[in-house]
């Protein structure tokens, strides 16, 4: 719980990083630095994104996996990491690794 | 007429057999045709008679209901939470989260994903990976066609009445947004039942205006304030100024009271760049433009007639230009006779407050306005052609071809120094380039000629301009980056191409008063012994001596000289005119604005005539400094010798 916790924590205390929220693929918050209103209306829409992506580029190629989107707007980059199936990695136990979305919003200043 | 046979058997005789004989046939009754009758009637041989075999039609329209779209927003709530937790309570919520942070699969997954998006924030920190480079550095500008785009046509919701747009102002903070006033500006055509409301309209939404202004008659202009953009002035066709605030209400929260406003429609509201920006004015073509204070509108702050200097004759004014960089008290005003003045708001005497007039146009000036870059010099648009000015000169120093119908409005592009944007009668929009000097894109707007133009207003970013039928709908066009980007050299460019112009036009003027000199001059010379006045000689001489002279004056030639001069001195105005006009289009052929010249020289000669010529001698000294220097320094030499002239009258009468 606490290792959550710090991970979070270091995370948000980047320099830059505005906001850190991690959600499951239902889009039910588990955790989030951000105000709750907020973190919802990014919880619907980034699940959604998340998935079209995914969709999109499993059908293109299906040995592709979407690893990361990196969205770089106007006023900050909104960045996710959707988790993909790693296949020669070891340390999953689980076949699936596409259960948790992480996402950090980042204003880059250089 | 009865038929009636009587038939009669004796009574011991019944019940006897009938015995039948045979009997012929005997008329019982005729009736013969009457010929007396017959000359009554004619015998008609033929009748005509339509038939067609063709398949009766009868005509049906319907239209399917219109689906009126309309913008929803949803909201979304928290969901996704698995069917046995209620959203609403937050211990459960708790309790699924602490949940799913125990799973020590979340943890594994959680960690890489840090990871990553570390090394990624990381990299975002070290390098702007969206860097531009050479910003700064201007690509060599592929002039790539000019091209204006309609984007969007903002139709009239109330087309059946034909509304005019007759001007529209742009929001200038909101870059989509642009308000029209609707009136209809033929003598004459408004009707009881003219919609008499304004529209707010933005780009995004074109189906559906914004919202409605509703005036007490309808408006003919219509401007944003700067300072507060939620303000906005609209002038009435009664001649009365309204102000809204869309936020209070469609309808006008302070008008100016129906006594001190203007007769006439009021043409052209502008907001003036005041410290407390409270302050407008409106100029009408009753003659008359007055400022007013927002904050006290029962009465203008003030009130400035126009009038033609010259013959004191009254002018209606229909567009007016207010160029902050000019300084805040000097406007251009365009009037119904043609002419264009420029004024003074802060001069002390009202003769100083409209300098004479700039005479060139020969119907309603309908848009004026100062170069955005260069104030300096300005232009003009009105009858058939667009001319530039500059403020010394009373003539224009360019003037387009005349066009084939009106032109109805126009406007500089505030980007670009050297576009020129005008509104045509058939529907058409022009750009103009006075670096070429030639029309570079003409394109038709309306869906047919018929239908004139008749606004055009550029938004101060100069990428997109709104146009305004006269059937009510407003065209917006999105002009190509060619034609709302600066290039580097173009303002100096621009400079050099109208300082050009004006000293040829400068050059011109000098040219022609020393022609007239040296005529004057040869006049005195030849006709010196005749009069012994010193008024007449210039005037008979002159008539005498030019080689197309014409019959009247040969005839006059012959009497005395006192009865001459008598006569011939409301003459000699005219006569002179007519002579110049041959002489100068004989002597100045490549120019082609020979007859604005001959107006402008007129004025000149009454001026001159007012002031009296004098001795031959002075006069041919003169002249023969003027031929000597050279025709840029022949304005100032003429206004020096003039100058003279006086002076040495006033030794005369000594």
């Amino acid at each position: 719980m606490s290792e959550v916790e710090d991970l979070i924590k270091k995370i948000a205390n980047q320099r830059g990083v505005t906001g850190c929220m991690v959600f499951n693929n239902q889009g039910i918050i588990i955790r989030t630095t951000l105000e709750q209103s907020l973190t919802i209306h990014y919880a619907a829409l980034i699940t959604q994104l998340c998935n079209h992506t995914k969709n999109t580029v499993k059908k293109l190629d299906d040995g592709d996996d979407l690893t990361f989107i990196r969205l770089r707007t106007t006023k900050n980059e909104i960045l996710v990491a959707p988790g993909f199936s790693r296949i020669f990695s070891s340390h999953l136990s689980s076949l699936s690794d596409r259960d948790y979305i992480l996402v950090v919003i980042q204003v880059p200043v250089v | 007429m009865d038929i009636i046979f009587p038939y009669s058997r004796k009574r011991k005789e019944f019940g006897k057999h009938c015995t039948f004989t045979v009997q012929g046939p005997e008329t019982v009754w005729e009736d013969r045709p009457n010929q007396s009758r017959k000359q009554k009637y004619d015998v008609i041989k033929m009748i005509p008679v339509a038939v067609q075999a063709v398949p009766q039609k009868s005509e049906h329209d319907c239209n399917t209901e219109i689906v009126v779209p309309s913008q929803r927003g949803m909201m979304h709530l928290e969901g996704g939470w698995p069917k046995d937790i209620d959203p609403t309570q937050p211990d459960s919520l708790n309790m699924f989260r602490k949940k799913v942070e125990r799973d020590e699969n979340f943890l594994l997954q959680l960690l890489s994903r840090a990871n990553s998006s570390t090394s990624v924030v990381n990299q975002n920190l070290s390098l702007d990976i969206y860097q531009t480079y050479f910003s700064d550095y201007q690509a060599d500008v592929k002039e790539d066609a000019p091209k204006a785009t309609i984007q969007a046509v903002f139709r009239d919701p109330f087309p059946h009445q034909r509304r005019w747009a007759k001007n529209i102002a742009w929001h200038p903070e909101i870059k989509t947004r642009l308000a029209a006033a609707y009136s209809i500006l033929k003598f004459q055509s408004t009707s009881a039942d003219l919609p008499i409301a304004s529209h707010v309209w933005d780009i995004n939404n074109p189906n559906n205006r914004l919202y409605d202004l509703h005036p007490t008659s309808p408006l003919c202009s219509i401007q944003y304030n700067f300072k507060d953009s939620n303000i906005i002035a609209g002038g009435c066709y009664n001649g009365v100024l309204q102000l809204w605030d869309p936020r209070k209400g469609s309808q006008p929260y302070d008008k100016t009271p129906l006594e001190v406003s203007h007769h006439d429609p009021i043409y052209k509201v502008q907001w003036l760049q005041s410290k407390t920006g409270t302050e407008c004015a409106t100029v009408s073509s009753d003659g008359t433009v007055k400022w007013w204070d927002t904050r006290h509108f029962d009465k203008p702050v003030e009130q400035m007639d126009l009038l033609n200097k010259l013959d004191m004759s009254k002018l209606n004014g229909t567009s007016m230009d207010y160029d902050p960089a000019q300084g805040p008290s000097k406007f251009m005003i365009g009037t119904e006779q043609g002419l264009v003045l420029s004024c003074n708001r802060k001069a002390k005497t009202s003769a100083e407050k409209v300098t004479p007039p700039f005479f060139g146009h020969i119907g309603p000036v309908y848009s004026v306005q100062r170069n955005p870059f260069h104030s300096r010099f300005f232009m003009s648009v009105g009858d058939w052609t667009v001319k530039l000015w500059i403020d010394d000169l009373r003539s224009p120093m360019i003037s387009t071809p005349s066009d084939s119908v009106y032109l109805s409005a126009g406007q500089w592009s505030p980007t670009k120094p050297s576009l020129l944007f005008t509104a045509k009668e058939n529907g058409y929009f022009d750009i103009y380039d006075v670096i070429t000097q030639k029309f570079i894109l003409s394109q038709q707007v309306t869906e047919t000629p018929n239908i004139g133009l008749s606004a055009l207003e550029v938004q101060n970013t100069g990428k997109l301009i709104a146009t305004g039928g006269k059937n009510g709908s407003i065209y917006i066009h999105e002009l190509s980056d060619s034609l709302c980007q600066i290039t580097d050299t173009e303002k100096t460019d621009v400079l050099n191409v109208l300082e050009r112009e004006a000293k040829r036009e400068k050059n011109v003027d000098a040219r022609k008063k020393e022609q007239q000199l040296k005529e004057r001059q040869a006049a005195k010379l030849e006709g010196g012994g005749g009069g012994g006045d010193a008024r007449t000689p210039s005037a008979s001489g002159n008539r005498t001596s030019t080689p197309g002279g014409f019959g009247v004056s040969e005839g006059l030639g012959t009497m005395g000289s006192q009865t001459q001069q008598a006569l011939e001195r409301p003459k000699t105005k005219a006569s002179r005119k007519v002579v110049e006009e041959e002489e100068d289009e004989d002597a100045i052929d490549e120019i082609d604005e020979g007859e604005l010249g001959d107006v402008e020289k007129e004025f000149m000669e009454k001026v001159k005539v007012d002031e009296d010529e004098e001795d031959e001698e002075e006069q041919a000294q003169e002249g023969g400094e003027g031929e000597e220097e050279g025709g840029e320094e022949g304005e100032e030499e003429e206004g020096g010798e003039e100058g003279e002239e006086g002076g040495e009258e006033g030794e005369e009468e000594q």
